[in-house]
């Protein structure tokens, strides 16, 4: 099998899409708690959470730079051990794809095409996912590398749309009523750091392991900016009332304005560039996902499992969520935080408590070897 | 890599086979079969039934040439349609529309949501909401209250257009931009306005003239009189305009405002675009027209002694446009005189606010949103007192205007060239 190699580079575009495609597809920080017109700061808030979440995920794999976290995991807890916490990290992979591809056919329903069957968009987006994902993380990689400019420009012409029709009143009074609401609606934007599980599984293809830490933080800052530039832009020209009341806010606010007389309904750009990050964020999840199970499974190749695995992944997608209330119900901050917490932060504290006492008194020498090999 | 070469054929062969089905989709919409609708207004009728209006713009229409005289012969179409149906809910009312509809209507392209003022008195959040949920409706375009008889106003045949509702979309925004009678009548700041604490929405008013009304006033001229044809008709005048507002305390309508109280609101909520300012000249030797150039407002609340107090900073700057005075009694346009005219200047932009203040407050309606500035400054004074008594509160607020006006150019002349 030969090894495959992305750039970080390429890790950081990755990484910062499938942020961004969350922000632009719900902006939880405004839909799920009671912040309303502090959302921005609670995007602010926010952000130090998911950087821990990158160092907890992304420091213990840059100690295993050979090893995906299934591998090391084992190594760890043994093997038992280490088989029942990947369960772990695998089911997140699927079902965190499965809704967010979920929450793009719902938007299509509700806003574009009412009566295609969810399932076809559901399963157009997992097949062109899986096709990437049998090409291989390179691939994908470097699709991530050939959308970042238009996903980058749609966001950035959207928010630029918007000057116009801002209003800065909306965003006013700042804090009246404590941090109580911000911190409410920073919980769910937090726990969705659980994304940064993919470092487990790619860092041991980067160029430059030792670094996946630091590419992971670029790319969170950056989707982080977005985040907040998002959600004042929206508070802005919505209001925090309509803002909070809306399923998919930053749709509702590009419907709203107008650039120009000639220039209106932009709202195509936003569920292009949506698309595009949907792709990305399935086919790196996929990728993930097989290879996990086959690491698993002790098979030597991941890609036969990708069939089967599309199709679970349908099926989960269409079958986990009677409607849209139940989505937005399970990113209600008391159902999503502990739901993060337990699949992806404890696995990890689990993960390190064995490594520091298993590591405490040899030293860390034997796993940090610095090395560099130049992209295939 | 034998894997994905492999695998690349066969999906692509798998694509191949999907291009099938792309070829039209299934739930396809030719053109011919739509229409699409330009403006919709809604209206309550005697059994409380929402009643849908709508403009289609008919697509069989031929443009150009000789409209205006429209013989009538053959497949002679006329450029817009007017429908109407009822419902118990506005979706039902809009949903209805088809029954008489023989194209598929479409509301993507909407330019003008008007309510009658039945409705606009009974509650007009439901079609507001509607606004906000539907996936064709959007909230970029203009709005207003029609004083008058709705249907008569989307019948009348506007000289300038072929289609009522780019007549109305254009005079809402023309007039708002020209004169500032007119609050913002744009939809998104409806819904802004309603959700905000301490504001109230404030909306355009479209007034209904007879078209009788208009011809008798341009009736008397003498061309008309010599022309032969008896059943050709004298120009009709405008069948609309739109000036003052229409204001509401919640979602229900309470009362008008005239053209100048409208724009004193639009003095105090920085909206104000353009306009102009007739000011008397001192010793009552004429009158002077002051167009507005430039303009800023900001409502700053105190609190003092208890009381919470709001004051209204206006920076305005004018431009003396002309000047009405027997040629004989030209003024001298010095320093002196200057002063003075801006001193009346301010007098009068001070008057029209406290004008359009005392309106709402008979009105019992915040239209200014000087509720939302306490909000704003003062949430806990705000959420813990203000917020349950406002109306009341707002009756007995006291605001001081401040008006800073300067008259800095005086157009292409000096002063009045004196007369013989």
């Amino acid at each position: 099998m030969t090894t495959e190699k992305i750039h970080n580079r390429q890790l950081v575009f990755m990484l910062f899409m499938i942020r961004s495609t969350v922000t632009i597809a719900t902006l939880p920080v405004l839909t799920t708690g009671t912040a309303e017109q502090d959302a921005w700061l609670s995007a602010i808030v926010s952000l130090p959470a998911t950087l821990l979440t990158i160092l907890l995920i992304g420091g213990l794999a840059v100690k295993f730079p050979e090893e995906t976290v299934i591998e090391y995991s084992r190594k760890l807890l043994g093997k038992t051990g280490g088989t029942i916490i990947s369960f772990f990290f695998l089911w997140t992979f699927l079902y965190t794809a499965a809704t967010e591809v979920r929450i793009y056919a719902e938007l299509l329903n509700t806003g574009l095409f009412p009566l295609t069957p969810l399932i076809f968009l559901v399963s157009s987006m997992v097949l062109l996912a899986a096709v990437a994902a049998v090409l291989g993380i390179e691939t994908i990689a470097r699709t991530a590398d050939a959308l970042i400019f238009f996903y980058i420009f749609f966001i950035t012409a959207s928010l630029l749309g918007a000057v116009k029709a801002f209003d800065h009143i909306n965003l006013q009074p700042v804090l009246s009523r404590g941090f109580g609401p911000v911190f409410s609606s920073a919980l769910t934007p937090a726990a969705l750091g659980n994304q940064s599980l993919v470092l487990g599984i790619l860092v041991p293809t980067l160029t430059t392991p030792r670094k996946a830490v630091t590419s992971a933080v670029l790319a969170a800052l950056l989707s982080g900016t977005v985040l907040i530039l998002s959600s004042i832009t929206v508070v802005g020209v919505l209001g925090p009332k309509i803002g909070s009341s809306s399923i998919f806010p930053f749709f509702l606010m590009t419907r709203a304005i107008e650039i120009s007389r000639f220039i209106e309904r932009i709202e195509a750009l936003v569920v292009i560039a949506w698309g595009m990050g949907i792709f990305i964020n399935l086919a790196v999840f996929l990728y993930c996902g097989a290879r996990g199970v086959s690491q698993i499974a002790k098979i030597h190749d991941y890609r036969p499992l990708i069939g089967p695995m599309a199709v679970l992944w349908v099926i989960l997608s269409v079958h986990t969520y009677d409607d849209l209330l139940d989505l937005v119900k399970f990113f209600q901050p008391q159902i999503f935080f502990p739901y993060s917490m337990t699949t992806t932060i404890l696995p990890y504290l689990l993960l390190w408590a064995a490594y520091l006492i298993r590591h405490a008194g040899r030293g860390e020498k034997k796993y940090i070897k610095k090395r560099r090999i130049k992209p295939g | 890599m034998p894997m994905p070469g492999r695998h690349f054929l066969k999906t692509t062969a798998v694509l191949c086979l999907l291009s099938l089905f792309a070829s039209g989709c299934w739930d396809n919409r030719e053109p011919e079969w739509l229409a699409s609708s330009l403006l919709l207004a809604f209206d309550l009728d005697e059994e409380n039934m929402y009643k849908a209006i709508v403009v289609l713009a008919n697509p069989l229409f031929q443009g150009g040439g000789d409209v205006g005289t429209g013989s009538g012969g053959g497949g002679e179409k006329l450029p817009f349609w007017v429908h109407s149906a009822r419902g118990r809910t506005p979706f039902e009312a809009v949903l209805n529309l088809s029954q008489g509809t023989s194209r598929q209507i479409r509301f993507s392209h909407i330019l003008v949501l008007l309510f009658s003022e039945r409705l606009a008195r009974a509650g007009i959040w439901p079609v507001l909401e509607l606004f906000q949920r539907h996936r064709e409706l959007r909230a970029n375009i203009q709005t207003a209250v029609v004083d008058g008889d709705l249907e008569e106003l989307l019948r009348a045949d506007f000289p300038l257009e072929f289609l009522p509702s780019t007549a109305i979309d254009r005079l809402l925004r023309i007039t708002s931009i020209e004169r500032s009678i007119i609050p913002d009548s744009r939809l998104l700041t409806k819904f802004i306005e309603f959700t905000r604490p301490g504001e109230e929405m404030i909306l355009a008013r479209l007034k209904v003239l007879s078209q009788e009304a208009g011809q008798g006033k341009q009736g008397e001229d003498q061309q008309s009189q010599g022309q032969e044809s008896p059943g050709q008709k004298h120009p009709p005048g405008a069948p609309a305009e739109v000036t003052g507002a229409a204001v509401f305390r919640g979602e229900k309508m309470v009362g008008w405002m005239d053209g100048h109280e409208t724009r004193g609101q639009n003095w105090i909520r920085n909206t104000l675009e353009r306009g102009a300012v007739i000011i008397e000249l001192p010793g009552k030797k004429g009158l002077a027209t002051i167009e507005i150039i430039k303009m800023q407002s900001k409502i700053e609340p105190k609190i003092n002694g208890g009381e919470v107090m709001i004051t209204v900073e206006i920076m305005t700057e004018g431009r003396l446009q002309d000047l009405v005075v027997s040629p004989g009694e030209t003024p001298r346009l010095d320093k002196d005189f200057d002063q003075t005219l801006e001193n009346r200047f301010a007098e009068s932009i001070r008057r029209e606010c406290e004008r359009s203040f005392a309106r709402a407050k008979e009105l019992k309606a915040d239209i200014f949103g000087f509720g939302n500035a306490i909000y704003r400054r003062f949430p806990r004074l705000w959420e813990e007192d203000l917020a349950g008594r406002w109306e009341e509160a707002f009756c007995q607020l006291s605001v001081e205007f401040l008006v800073e006006a300067p008259i800095k150019r005086s157009g292409m002349i000096f002063t009045s060239p004196p007369g013989k």
